[in-house]
């Protein structure tokens, strides 16, 4: 009995690893070091995969050769061609573009919304509103994982379901939400406010209460007392 | 009231006043000529008739017998303008006694009348029933008085239709003026009106109003002052929208250039605060934000400077020898000159400018900065003095042609991203170039792309 718990276990930890998926693609064509690298250094973190290119030339000829990107966030002032241009090449490819950049004049905005681009964000922006816009257009253009894979968690968002070590966990839809967040945006820190507009998509304040108390039903249900960590001032974040 | 409508009136009733006083004064001599003339003739009429009557009567006889006659001698004068009377003495009082009456008037008033006289005749004018008449006496012998009546009415006749033909004279010239004053006033006007219009147009923001000046009079000098002063108005206006819009792009571009580093140091600063990072990319995120900070640091002490010498702040110009800041130039640029292993070659024989010596070499090491940046590793650089010049050569990649008026304005780059890379904001040559004009010192560029460029800084 034991045995066949074990060799249970082994096989589906072994299925486990089978449908270990494919992380999202994401190039970056950004011209400054500086942002591209703190760029791919969140959307490391947050489970996605990064390519630079410095250079919008450079981008475009290397996109001849490899062209499997689930999402482009074009600079539009890039040296050897602009981003405008670029965004041409993205759509040969079918790849969905996000603009960065720091032209904030409403010409230019529509010259990239209308050119084709999904989104279009301006330079400073908030890290979480990056991924969560990057998130949003990668569940648009359909390219979105549906399962998500976190410490011994299988978040499915088709099935709304989630496995811990292969067996399902009976959670309330608010509870799921909540995690699908968390897990989505593992290793960052989410304010109360964000979560309960993430989550609740509410906007009200002095009601973080709710959020607290569905993440300690996470941690009971779940275990992840030492995971969900409260970061103090900032709200929780999801460590693996 | 408009200034045509008030002209045209004004001018009218001056015409209209002139006329009537010339009409008073030719009415009044007129008047006097005819009187005189009239006057004269009744006169001699009268006086004939008076000789006449005088002799028939001398050739008569008795009293009874004077009567008679006088009676058959008027009747066969057929004249009923004649009358005679005779004075009448009864107790100490004079009575007039008609002899000969067929006039309508009454001995009595006749008698009465105020008589004047004049020459030989006395006269006494008489108005009676609208006609006007004068009265002519001569007393004869034995109280004998003739009397004589002339109509001179035809003297008021004449006038009456001379009034009414100067009053006719007078309205046609009045409306004459009326209508030629319009006329001419419109004419004259019709400039002062276009004057109107393009002024109107102007204050609504068209500039490049003109006149097309074809007179040679005021309104032509008018035309031609107010086409100067459109043009003066549209220069400075376009200049001012210029520098207004260069202000506007340095605006922009400069926050563009904050916006950049901002955006990594926020980024980076989100990261570490929110994201759990290996140790090794805390470092990463950390020295990227010292990094852009002191980026930003940089961007800020060249625009106070920039800012500093646009203000009109007195620089100090002192006679200093070239070698002072090509020393410190060559000092300040050593390390990347070593680390691109270029050469540079000096040459100077003792010149001595007048110059702020910290702010000239603030434009050296600026010219040999793009001068580095623009070679190759292992490039040449040359720093020349010469004559009243300063030049920087090199051998690079030179600047293209369109691109060499442009270089010199604040955060114009020809290549982004190598000088974003190395932290340049594109201030150093629009530094230069500030500095360069305050010292009166022209800075040519001469460049051929592919070959290198020279920078000529020109002393006065």
């Amino acid at each position: 009995m034991l045995l066949s718990c074990a060799i249970l276990k082994v096989i589906i930890y072994a299925d486990y690893e089978g449908i270990e998926m494919v992380r999202n693609r994401i190039l970056i064509v950004e011209d400054e070091t500086a942002i591209a690298k703190m760029i791919a250094m969140n959307l490391g973190v947050a489970n996605y995969e990064t390519q630079i290119y410095f250079d919008g030339k450079e981008a475009a000829s290397a996109l001849e050769e490899d062209h499997a990107y689930d999402l482009a966030l074009l600079d539009v002032m890039l040296p050897g061609m602009d981003g405008f241009e670029l965004l041409d090449v993205m759509k040969r490819y079918d790849i969905p573009v996000i603009f960065l950049t720091a032209k904030d004049d409403l010409a230019s905005k529509i010259q990239g919304l209308k050119g084709g681009a999904e989104d279009y964000i301006v330079k400073p922006f908030e890290v979480l509103e990056l991924l969560v816009r990057i998130e949003k257009v990668l569940k648009r253009s359909n390219r979105l994982n549906h399962v998500i894979k976190v410490l011994n968690m299988e978040i499915n968002f088709e099935e709304h379901t989630v496995r811990q070590d292969g067996v399902e966990v009976p959670l309330k839809p608010m509870e799921f939400e909540l995690l699908a967040v968390l897990a989505k945006n593992k290793n960052i820190a989410i304010s109360r406010e964000n979560l309960l507009r993430m989550v609740w998509g509410i906007d009200y304040v002095g009601e973080t209460r709710t959020v607290d108390v569905h993440i300690g039903q996470l941690r009971k249900k779940l275990g992840l007392t030492k995971h969900i960590k409260t970061i103090s001032k900032l709200g929780y974040r999801l460590e693996e | 009231m408009k200034i045509r409508t008030r002209i045209t009136f004004i001018s009218c009733a001056a015409v209209i006043a002139a006329s009537l006083l010339t009409d008073a004064v030719i009415w009044m001599l007129t008047k006097r000529s005819f009187w005189n003339e009239a006057f004269v003739k009744a006169y001699q009429n009268s006086y004939l008739i008076a000789d006449d009557f005088s002799k028939a009567l001398d050739s008569g006889g008795n009293v009874e017998d004077e009567e008679v006659f006088l009676n058959y001698y008027f009747k066969t004068q057929w004249d009923d303008y004649n009358i005679a009377v005779r004075q009448v003495y009864t107790e100490g009082e004079t009575q007039p006694k008609e002899i000969y009456n067929h006039t309508v008037f009454e001995v009595k008033e006749l008698v009465e009348l105020d008589y004047k006289p004049y020459d030989l005749l006395d006269y006494a004018y008489v108005r009676y029933e609208g006609k006007h008449y004068l009265v002519f006496k001569k007393e004869l012998k034995d109280q004998i008085c003739f009397y004589r009546f002339e109509d001179i009415s035809y003297v008021w006749d004449k006038m009456e239709w001379l009034t009414v033909c100067m009053l006719m004279i007078t309205l046609v010239v009045a409306a004459a003026t009326l209508i030629v004053m319009a006329v001419i006033l419109k004419r004259v006007l019709r400039p002062l009106q276009e004057l109107n219009d393009t002024t109107k147009h102007m204050a609504a923001g068209q500039y490049d109003q003109r006149f097309q000046v074809k007179r040679q009079d005021e309104i032509g000098e008018l035309q031609e002052s107010f086409n100067r002063m459109a043009e003066s108005v549209e220069t400075r206006t376009k200049s001012l929208e210029e520098s207004e819009a260069k202000k506007t792009l340095f605006m922009g571009n400069l926050t563009h250039e904050l916006k950049t580093p901002m955006t990594a140091i926020s980024g980076y600063a989100q990261t570490l605060l929110s994201v759990k990072l290996s140790e090794e990319q805390q470092e990463e995120a950390l020295s990227y934000i010292y990094e852009e900070c002191t980026r930003l640091e940089r961007l800020s002490k060249k625009m106070m400077k920039l800012l500093e010498l646009d203000r009109d702040s007195e620089l100090e110009f002192s006679d200093t020898p070239v070698k002072v800041i090509f020393d410190a130039a060559a000092k300040s640029c050593g390390r990347t000159l070593r680390e691109r292993q270029m050469k540079l070659e000096i040459t100077e024989h003792g010149e001595r400018f007048p110059m702020d010596a910290d702010l000239m070499t603030d434009v050296v090491i600026n010219l040999l900065d793009n001068a580095i940046w623009a070679s190759g590793k292992g490039g040449r650089i040359l720093l020349k003095a010469y004559g009243a010049c300063i030049e920087v050569q090199d051998f690079g990649r030179g600047i293209p042609k369109d691109e060499q008026d442009k270089i010199l304005e604040p955060f114009y780059m020809i290549d982004k991203s190598r000088s974003r890379r190395k932290g340049g904001a594109g201030l150093g040559l629009a530094l230069t170039a500030t500095i360069a004009k305050r010292h009166n010192v022209t800075l040519a560029i001469e460049s051929e792309e592919g070959k290198g460029t020279r920078m000529i800084l020109q002393f006065v």
